[in-house]
């Protein structure tokens, strides 16, 4: 490591605030907008799920049908 | 012939039935790798790479705002580019490209400012500087808000998949003059110390966590892209056969 001791990576000399926060920022935007697109991706998906599912308990011969044609 | 089966391709690539069955396996493996890459880099610039004789440790604030400003362009020229692709060729995925693009490009062309702006403090000595690259990222910033919000205006999907488009293309003028204008200005703003075409100007310790950076960025970019443009695509497609059978088959993975 280029620091001597773990004091010393925080302190980054006498820029450890702006190092820390540049970095600090980054990482919150980065797994917000992971969970800003996973969390859609999944709502999405439960959706289609729930669509599935009424589309087959209100028409469970047209499935049938379906099949046989 | 050749141009039958080229027009076949063309339209198997707008398709967006078959575009989600191609990027079945791409999530997870782009969302792995980015993470390894992000770690790595991170690591690499904060704790182990030589500080700068002149700049001290600030400039390990560069591992993160180089690839973030790096990225914020790339991202704003894919959306003038499936702009162009939308408005030409009609492509349906095209315009779910654009929106895919939109919410990521907007919050890193913030960060590339904020993470600038805490550069620049201990750098240039204050927080902000009305300088050419900085107004013009800002301008870029704005850009992508305006765009936000044309979409969010615009009920009528045609038309708002039209006005983005052309938005977003006009607004693609602003990127050259992100990049040349550390030339045409006089300016505090550093030029590029990295390019795909001339050597880095600083040693091999300091630029390689800053390539490992660059590449987590793009690798973490297409992450997340390839996972809104799925969203998407399921979204507008609710109705479709396809996607009750794509559900059926197993779905997401």
């Amino acid at each position: 490591m280029y620091f001597d001791s773990f004091a010393d990576l925080l302190q980054m000399g006498k820029h450890g605030f702006y190092v820390w926060t540049a970095y600090g920022t980054t990482a919150l935007v980065l797994v917000a907008s992971w969970l800003s697109a996973r969390g859609a991706f999944v709502a999405t998906t439960r959706r289609l799920r729930q669509q599935a599912e009424l589309a087959q308990r209100d028409a469970p011969t047209t499935h049938s049908t379906e099949n046989n044609s | 012939m050749l141009s039958a089966s080229l027009q076949r391709l063309w339209h198997k690539l707008g398709s967006p039935r078959w575009f989600v069955a191609l990027t079945d396996g791409w999530v997870k493996a782009l969302g792995w790798i980015s993470l390894v890459l992000l770690i790595w880099g991170a690591v690499w610039g904060l704790g182990f790479a030589p500080a700068d004789y002149q700049q001290g440790n600030s400039f390990r604030i560069m591992y993160v705002h180089v690839p973030a400003a790096m990225l914020a362009q790339s991202l704003y020229i894919g959306m003038g580019v499936a702009g162009f692709i939308g408005l030409v060729w009609r492509m349906k995925l095209a315009d779910v490209a654009l929106t895919a693009c939109l919410p990521l490009g907007m919050v890193i062309t913030a960060l590339a400012l904020f993470s600038g702006s805490v550069w620049g403090r201990p750098t240039w000595g204050s927080w902000w500087e009305w300088d050419g690259r900085t107004v013009s990222t800002l301008v870029l910033f704005f850009l992508y808000v305006g765009i936000y919000a044309l979409r969010e205006a615009i009920a009528d999907q045609d038309l708002r998949a039209r006005a983005s488009a052309l938005v977003a293309m006009v607004g693609t003028v602003n990127i050259p003059i992100i990049k040349y204008s550390v030339e045409w200005w006089n300016t505090l703003h550093q030029p590029a110390s990295f390019g795909l075409t001339q050597k880095p100007a600083m040693p091999s310790e300091r630029w390689l966590p800053l390539l490992v950076m660059v590449l987590a960025f793009y690798a973490f970019a297409g992450f997340i892209v390839l996972v809104r443009m799925r969203t998407e695509i399921l979204r507008r497609e609710m109705g479709a056969r396809w996607v009750r059978e794509w559900l059926q088959a197993g779905g997401p993975r």
